[in-house]
Parts: C-alpha cells; sequence; structure tokens
C-alpha cells in the first residue's frame, strides 16, 4: 500500500475530509471551466498541501512516474495531430507543432496534476485501517469493511501462491516459449489451479465469517478510533456544497 | 442436562444425494474433552458443523432429527446467535482469518467489537486470549503473515474471545506440524481444565489417546463406537473405520503376543499405560522368581 | 421485494466473500499472465465471474471496488476508470442472465458485448479526463488513427474498442470454462450460477 507512516497535519484529518477535498478539486478542475492560470493557482494549491503535509518526495516521484510517459504521448500527439490544429507555432525539420493541440494537452496535464496530487495527499496520508474504520461506522455495515480490508491484506499470499504454482507449472514442462497459440493453450493450467482453488474456499472463509459474528445485529463498537471534529464536519459539508454548486453555477451561467 | 444433545440426527448436503449423516444420537456433557476420528467422509465435518448451527443454516440440504445446545434446537437461532455459545474452528488456518483487521490484536477482538463489547474490556480480553495462546509477541504483526500453527491459534482465541461454553474444532491440526498440533492440543487440555466443553475432530489417535476423555468413531455417517480412549482405540476393528491404532496398542499387542503382557490386561492407548502394563508383567515374573 | 430488500437478499456471505476473493483474483492474474507474454492482460476476470456467479450488481461492485483498491496501493489513475471496471461486471451479470454464457461460443459473443459496454465508459473517460491519451502503448493506435485524419472522438474509439477485443473475448470464455468445472457444490451456494450451469 502507498500508505506513508509519518506524523503530519494531513495523516490527522478524518479520511472522509480528504476525500471531500478530492472530490472538490476534481470537481473545480473539470467541471468550473478553469483557464490555464487559474488551474496553475489550484496545482499550486494543491502542491502546498503536499509539502505541508510531508510527503513531497514520496509525491514527487509518484508523479514523475505517472505523468513521464503521459507528456510523452500526449504533447506530440495532441502538438501534431490535433484535428482542432491550425496555428503553427514552430517546426522542426518539417515536423509542425501547432498552439491548439499543445494547449489542449497542457490543460489535460494539468487537470490530471490537480486529481493526482489530490488523490497522492489522501492515499500517502490514510492508513486503510483507519478509512475501514470509517466506512464501516458511516455506513453501518461490516461487508463494506470487509469488501475493502480483504484484498489489501491478501494480496500479499496471494502473490506468494502464484509463484509457487508458476514454478510447479514450469517444473512440469509448461509451454512458455513456444507460439502464441500454444502459449494461449499454457493459461488453462496456469489460471485454473489458482482460480478454482480460491473460488471452492469460499465455502469455509464464509462458515469463519459467520461463526465470528459477521451477520450478527445490534450495536458495534471499535477499538480503532478515528478522530473527528465539528470543524471537519462542518469544512465536509461547505465542500461538498462547492463541488455541486460551482459547476452549476459554470454550466447555467 | 447435557450440553449438546442430537436426537436421530440425518443429514444430505443434496436432496438425491446419499445422506452424510444417519441416524446419530449422542449427548456431550459439559466438561468433557470429546474426541472425534474417522476416515475422510465419514461425516466428521458435518457433525461440527451441525454441532454450531451452520448446517442446516448455511447449507440448505435435507436436515431432519434435532441437536440442542443447552436445550435449545439449533434451528431456532441464527449462527450469530449459535456462536454465543459454541465456538467453531476450522480446518485451513488462513481461510479463518477474518481479513478485515491488520493487526492480529485486532483481529482477535474483531467477534467482540461486532458484539458491541466496551473498548476497554475488548482491550483487557483480547490481551488474556493472546497470553494464553502464547501469541503477545505478535500483536501488532498482520494476521497474515503467522505461521499455520500460529493462525490456527488465532482462530482459536478469535472464537474463544467471546467466551463461549463449548469448542469445537474440525481437524485443527490437519497443516500442522506434529510439535504444533501438539501444541493445540495442550492449550485445549489448558481450557478443558478452566471448564470449557471440547470436541474435537482428529485422526492422529495417538493424540486422542493422550488428550481426549471420550472418542466416538464415525464410519459412513453413523456412529460406530462411543467410550474411553482406551477402550475405544485398542479395539481393532477401529480399522475397517479407517483409523490407525497407536504405536503404543500396537507394541503392547506384539508384548502379548511375545508373552510379555499380562493375558488379562487390557491392551493400553497411551506410553504410560504401556509402561504401566509392562511393569506390572514384570512385577508378576519377580514375584514368581 | 423492494430493491434495497433484494440486495440484502443477494448480498448473503458467501456473495460478499466471492466478491472479496475475485479482487485479490483481478489483481493477481495480470501477473500470471504477464509470464507467457500474450496480447491480453485478463485484469478483469474476476469481475466477469463475479457476474456469473452472483449477478449484475455483485460483478459492478467488484470491478468497481478492485480499480478503487488498485488506487490506493498503486497509482490513482486505476481509481479515474473504476467506472469501466463497474461496466464490465454489470454487462457480465446482464449477459449471464439473458444466457449468453450457456456454450462457448455464446461466450465469445458476451465477450464482444462487453468490450461494447467497456467501450461505451472507457471513452468518455479517457477523452474528457486524459485527452484521448493515457501514456501506454494504445496510445500509438490512436495516434495512427489521428493521423489518417480521424477526430479524436473516432479514434479513440476504435482504439478501445480494439485493444480490449481479444482480452474481454479471452476473459469471457476462460470465466466461462472455470464456472463449469466449479464443482457442483460451490455452484449450488452461488446466486446466479444456475444462469450458467443448467444448460449442461
Amino acid at each position: 500500500m502507498l500508505f506513508i507512516d509519518r506524523p503530519g497535519w494531513l495523516h490527522k484529518l478524518h479520511p472522509f475530509t480528504k476525500l471531500v477535498l478530492l472530490l472538490l478539486s476534481a470537481a473545480l478542475a473539470y467541471l468550473t471551466g478553469l483557464s490555464i492560470g487559474s488551474l496553475s493557482l489550484l496545482l499550486a494549491a494543491c502542491l502546498l498541501l503536499i509539502i505541508s503535509g510531508g510527503i513531497f518526495s514520496v509525491s514527487a516521484k509518484m508523479v514523475i512516474r505517472i505523468f513521464l510517459p503521459l507528456i510523452l504521448f500526449m504533447v506530440p500527439i495532441h502538438g501534431l495531430l490535433n484535428p482542432a490544429n491550425t496555428t503553427e507555432i514552430f517546426s522542426f525539420h518539417g515536423i509542425v507543432f501547432y498552439r491548439e493541440g499543445l494547449f489542449f494537452a497542457l490543460k489535460t496535464l494539468m487537470q490530471l496534476g490537480v486529481v493526482i496530487s489530490a488523490s497522492l495527499a489522501f492515499v500517502f496520508t490514510t492508513h486503510p485501517a483507519d478509512l475501514i474504520t470509517a466506512v464501516s461506522h458511516a455506513s453501518g455495515s461490516i461487508s463494506i469493511g470487509y469488501l475493502l480490508g480483504f484484498p489489501l491484506l491478501l494480496l500479499e499470499s496471494m502473490r506468494e501462491r502464484v509463484v509457487t504454482i508458476q514454478n510447479a507449472q514450469r517444473a512440469r514442462g509448461l509451454e512458455i516459449d513456444g507460439n502464441i497459440f500454444r502459449r494461449f493453450t499454457s493459461l488453462g493450467p496456469l489460471l485454473f489451479p489458482l482460480l478454482i482453488g480460491s473460488i471452492v474456499g469460499i465455502e469455509q472463509r464464509s462458515i469463519a465469517l459467520e461463526v465470528r459474528g459477521f451477520k450478527i445485529h445490534g450495536p458495534k463498537t471499535s477499538l480503532r478510533l478515528v478522530p473527528d471534529s465539528l470543524l471537519q464536519k462542518l469544512s465536509r459539508r461547505l465542500m461538498l456544497t462547492l463541488a455541486v454548486i460551482l459547476p452549476m453555477l459554470h454550466f447555467f451561467r | 442436562m447435557p450440553v449438546i444433545d442430537i436426537t436421530q440426527l440425518s443429514y444430505c448436503y443434496r436432496e438425491n444425494n446419499p445422506p452424510v449423516l444417519q441416524d446419530v444420537s449422542l449427548q456431550i456433557y459439559s466438561g468433557q474433552f470429546v474426541g472425534i476420528a474417522g476416515a475422510n467422509n465419514s461425516g466428521k465435518s458435518t457433525l461440527c458443523y451441525a454441532m454450531s448451527g451452520v448446517v442446516p443454516h448455511l447449507f440448505h440440504g435435507k436436515f431432519s432429527g434435532n441437536v440442542k445446545i443447552n436445550g435449545i434446537s439449533t434451528l431456532e437461532h441464527t449462527v450469530s446467535d449459535i456462536s454465543n455459545q459454541v465456538g467453531l474452528v476450522l480446518q485451513k488456518p488462513d481461510n479463518q482469518i477474518s481479513g478485515m483487521r491488520f493487526t492480529v490484536f485486532e483481529e482477535v477482538a474483531l467477534g467482540l467489537e461486532n458484539r458491541g463489547f466496551e473498548r476497554e474490556t475488548i482491550r483487557k480480553r483480547v490481551s488474556e486470549m493472546l497470553n494464553l495462546m502464547e501469541l503477545s509477541s505478535h500483536a501488532e504483526r498482520s494476521p497474515f503473515h503467522l505461521s499455520g500453527g500460529q493462525q490456527q491459534r488465532l482462530a482459536l482465541a478469535s472464537v474463544l474471545a467471546v467466551d463461549p461454553p463449548v469448542l469445537i474444532l474440525d481437524e485443527p491440526t490437519t497443516f500442522l506440524d506434529p510439535s504444533g498440533a501438539f501444541h493445540l492440543f495442550s492449550i485445549l487440555q489448558k481450557l478443558q481444565k478452566e471448564g470449557k466443553t471440547i470436541i474435537i475432530t482428529e485422526q492422529r489417535t495417538d493424540l486422542l489417546a493422550a488428550f481426549t476423555e471420550r472418542v466416538i468413531v464415525l464410519q459412513e455417517g453413523r456412529v460406530r463406537k462411543d467410550g474411553s480412549p482406551q477402550n475405544v482405540l485398542t479395539t481393532p476393528d477401529i480399522e475397517t473405520a479407517g483409523i490407525g491404532r497407536t504405536r503404543y496398542t500396537k507394541t503392547a499387542e506384539l508384548a502379548k503376543k511375545n508373552s510379555l503382557w499380562q493375558t488379562d490386561h487390557a491392551l493400553p492407548a497411551t506410553l504410560n499405560e504401556t509402561i504401566a502394563g509392562l511393569r506390572i508383567r514384570k512385577n508378576t515374573d519377580d514375584y514368581k522368581n | 421485494m423492494s430493491f434495497s430488500q433484494r440486495l440484502k437478499e443477494d448480498f448473503t456471505t458467501t456473495t460478499i466473500v466471492l466478491i472479496a476473493i475475485a479482487i485479490v483474483i483481478n489483481m493477481t492474474v495480470g501477473q500470471v499472465v504477464s509470464m507467457l507474454k500474450l496480447p491480453i492482460f485478463l485484469d478483469s476476470i474476476g469481475t466477469v465471474l463475479v457476474g456469473l456467479l452472483a449477478g449484475p450488481i455483485a460483478g459492478g461492485l467488484t470491478g468497481l471496488l478492485t480499480n478503487l483498491i488498485w488506487g490506493m496501493i498503486t497509482s490513482p489513475v486505476a481509481a479515474a476508470f473504476s467506472p469501466v471496471a463497474l461496466a464490465i461486471g454489470v454487462a457480465a451479470g446482464l449477459c449471464a442472465r439473458y444466457g449468453l454464457f450457456k456454450t462457448w461460443w455464446l461466450a465469445i459473443i458476451a465477450g464482444v458485448i462487453i468490450t461494447f459496454f467497456n467501450a461505451v465508459v472507457a471513452v468518455p473517460i479517457r477523452l474528457y479526463m486524459f485527452g484521448g491519451i493515457t501514456g501506454s502503448g494504445a496510445d500509438f493506435m490512436t495516434s495512427y488513427m489521428l493521423a489518417l485524419g480521424k477526430d479524436l472522438f473516432g479514434s479513440v474509439v476504435v482504439t478501445v474498442f480494439t485493444s480490449n477485443l481479444i482480452d474481454k473475448v479471452a476473459t469471457a470464455l476462460i470465466a466461462w470454462a472455470i464456472v463449469k468445472a466449479l464443482p457442483e457444490r460451490t455452484t449450488d451456494r452461488m446466486p446466479q450460477a444456475k444462469y450458467v450451469v443448467s444448460a449442461a
């Protein structure tokens, strides 16, 4: 998981507060028709959030990983080929870059930058267990906590099982280098033991959950505390309202 | 009154399949340590499911007869309600980890949280359980990062946390090594001394002989034998039910063939009984000389 | 029966566990397939399986949660495509309910239908959120179509459809084969498996 365990003010916020903040920044970036100038202000605000939250270096690495391929494809494809291209900006050995396409690429990259940095501010500072507790508490349902927690927890041991199966099949001389048709026929022996085994195991897993009181009714308590405050509750309301009203103002203007 | 009272229980998983349990009647009393033995498909797991309400509540097969826990029929309660009375531990260790909690400590707490216990009570209870299961040093680890034996003790801690008077374990040692299996049995013995009723299905007769006080043998869904381990586990015909007698029984039998065993002395099932039996013979020999 | 009641009925503990397992399957199968160097990912096989075994709502939920959790553990970009994964699960569940997973050749048709649903949701996200470019190999296709003089919308539609067709058809076929291979004892517990298995 991406969560980084270190003290910081973002870490102390309730998971929902950060989620609503993410929602608001997405709404602002995509649904309010911001100009490049306002988008850069919004992007700067996100940057400030990340720096003050103490997650700058990890976020920077992630942003580079996500944006490098995007920029590499986005700039030439739109700069050269965007159907709206009319105004030449510069040419390089007969390859012509156009203003419209480049602007479109820049704007898209900035919008993505806002959403992705706001997402990172959430995922790097929120322990999944806190999110699960908050969601279970708000929904009154254990199931949703299970659906979020189980995959996160099981993923690692499942990956180990995949490696075991791969080695076993390789030892049995499974075709992994032949022509494409042969490789397709190798899919079955690789996937079937893993998939059928996991599906058959569902019976015991669900019995184990039921006998632990998964479906029990009545009030529940939680060992884990996810601190919340009136201020956060109010700001969530405010941000949600803004996330709805600002796009509407833009569309009906 | 028995804690578990089964009368004429028959069950099959699908309408037209052969029955897995046939006309089973038995009573289990408070504080007993009961072993259930039998070959694969002899109905052991199904009997465990029936005693914890999993059958018929979670399987929609054909159920007849009656299973009562502390006088109340399992049909009248949900599996969750029954889990307050009967804790069930299953065969595969990692299938029993809830997957909802990131640490061993929180995993044990889950059942208590679901039942709305106070936070302080939960902490206290979980710490006790981890101590008892010798898992305290792993409290902050991920449940998926434990060994099979540790996961099985975690599963036991998790069902035990809500303090059910009866514990049922369905072949819990299948995936454990011999020392892990022995460890689990000695913890169960400790629990029995604290007043719990323990019911366990197990293939290894030496463990049943060493720890339980009553052994029930199932064959093709019927109860074939029911009595003290020494009585049940030494009779040669349990081998036809797919159960191997302990090496101590076999040793004594060999001793008997070679006139090293008092002919009127019953065959033993444990090491101690074998030694005691051999000593009797030696003493009589010494006396004769 | 009201919708919320039906939802509760459909979501037995078995279904919940099935969804959770399927999410893990979605996230690990890629690792298996990569070993064979095939032009497919099969990263929605779990979603399609849930669609077949437990219906469109459970299938959709599986897809949605898979991508949201991917977003938490690898890269937030995956979360942006969660509506696409949802559509795949719903489509698979609907196809199964209308008998499109009874035989292997019907499953191929179902694979094409799933590809269509996939495109309907993926195209707007790719177009409006990412400007048609996602920084992957499929972008070469988009640029080729643009170079041929197609508009951005048309180029993205063609890219999304063609880059998913083989993958989704293979996914549908494998999911069908797996459901057929499951023991009766397991399919008995799955609320919708009858639509697939009963043909046998």
